[in-house]
């Protein structure tokens, strides 16, 4: 089913239902393998144990915030990692953040199975009709929260040497919770779960270190939504409705908040073809979100 | 300029997926605190005690930091009788003894010896 929009609108800007799924469903696909993927390397390694003569990695040797724990201590130390971090966890960090460089938060939108796990709550809440809003202002003050963390772990790892922030951290309750049975950390996991179901992503909007630092680093970003005032219907919102970070993308021509993760849900709900991923060109002028 | 939003997402993927292979291929990929991005085992060098893991043994810190595993026992109040040199930090830890509390006593060890 092709549906065309507003008078003057070129053919490349009429939706077709057919290529809204197409993009819906690669990027639900694109979630599911990584959640599989961790999934496996965790069952692996709860099966196995630390004990076994045989070697399977961890679901930490796949964290990139370990990577960005280590980071100082391993610059400091003439190549040495911390606890619980490896190689894999160095180059995961780097690649996150080319990811963010090239695509901002990307990994976040596409990647990130914590963040594909409370999405997938987060339907499921709604679908239940449990969905609630968060009053704007405590939404406001909330999101500053993740930047606080991440001065904390940050420079809780530099000064002791250990990751502070895996006492908390519900990613590493839920892949390890064989080995780390019911702790803090689990605490947080139930919670941030149980929240799921009423708000969107409460970890990634509110408490996580690594998308508070992807967001900053996606400032650098060399592409990002834009939006066609051309041929943009404010009336309708749906792309503000459609957002899961609660971005107000009508609000401006370029959606450069860090708070935007990059699913694109916005681009494929918007029925006029008015929002697009550009690749940013000097001089670049237009107001963005904040 | 427009990218296309198929192509927006081979970028993410490409993106993702290059520096793994790319570590992988030069020998800086290892899940692992035992081998290095090379599949050589990680022993204690003596060097930094940050080094040190719970998977090491009593011998590996005896032999990496020229110290008797004795003087570990004595150190932190450990029974003898549960301690070999093959047995590892980690199976050890108690409130007296653990990983962070020995690398701190081998630096003050290595500070205060002459």
């Amino acid at each position: 089913m092709t549906k065309t929009i507003a008078k003057g609108a070129t053919q490349r800007n009429t939706i077709s239902w057919a290529r809204f799924f197409q993009l819906l469903w690669l990027r639900r696909v694109i979630q599911l393998y990584f959640v599989l993927f961790i999934t496996k390397v965790a069952v692996e390694k709860a099966l196995v144990g630390e004990e076994s003569a045989v070697f399977v990695p961890g679901p930490e040797s796949y964290s990139p915030f370990g990577g960005f724990e280590g980071l100082y201590k391993f610059v400091t130390s003439g190549g040495l990692f911390i606890a619980h971090t490896h190689w894999s966890n160095l180059v995961l960090f780097g690649t996150v953040v080319l990811v963010a460089l090239l695509t901002k938060s990307a990994f976040c939108g596409w990647i990130c199975p914590f963040g594909t796990l409370q999405e997938w709550l987060g339907s499921l809440g709604k679908r239940l009709g449990l969905r609630r809003s968060v009053p704007q202002r405590i939404d406001s003050i909330l999101r500053n929260f993740k930047y606080v963390m991440l001065v904390w772990a940050t420079v809780g790892a530099a000064v002791t040497g250990v990751m502070v922030f895996r006492d908390i951290d519900p990613y590493h309750a839920l892949v390890a919770a064989a080995e780390v049975g019911f702790a803090s950390s689990t605490v947080v996991l139930l919670i941030t779960l149980a929240a799921s179901l009423f708000v969107e992503r409460p970890w990634c909007k509110y408490a996580c270190p690594l998308g508070a630092l992807i967001g900053l680093i996606g400032h650098l970003s060399l592409t990002k939504v834009e939006r066609s005032e051309n041929l943009c219907k404010k009336g309708c919102r749906l792309c503000d409705k459609s957002c899961p970070m609660g971005v107000e993308i009508t609000a401006a021509k370029r959606v450069g908040t860090a708070e935007c993760n990059n699913c694109l849900t916005c681009v494929e709900a918007c029925p006029w073809g008015a929002l697009d991923t550009r690749v940013l060109t000097l001089p670049s002028i237009s107001r963005e979100v904040t | 300029m427009r990218v296309n939003k198929f192509v927006y997402v081979a970028i993410i993927l490409i993106a993702f997926f290059i520096p793994y292979g790319l570590a992988k291929a030069g020998g800086y990929w290892s899940t692992s605190g035992k081998f290095d991005g090379t599949g050589t085992p990680i022993v204690a060098t003596g060097r930094d005690t940050a080094e040190i893991k719970g998977w090491m043994t009593f011998d590996d810190i005896s032999q990496g930091y020229k110290v008797s595993i004795d003087e570990i026992v004595t150190a932190f109040d450990l029974p003898k009788e549960e301690v070999s040199p093959d047995k590892t930090l980690n199976k050890m830890e108690s409130t007296s003894f653990s990983v962070t509390k020995l690398r701190q006593w081998l630096d003050e060890r290595r500070s205060s010896s002459p």
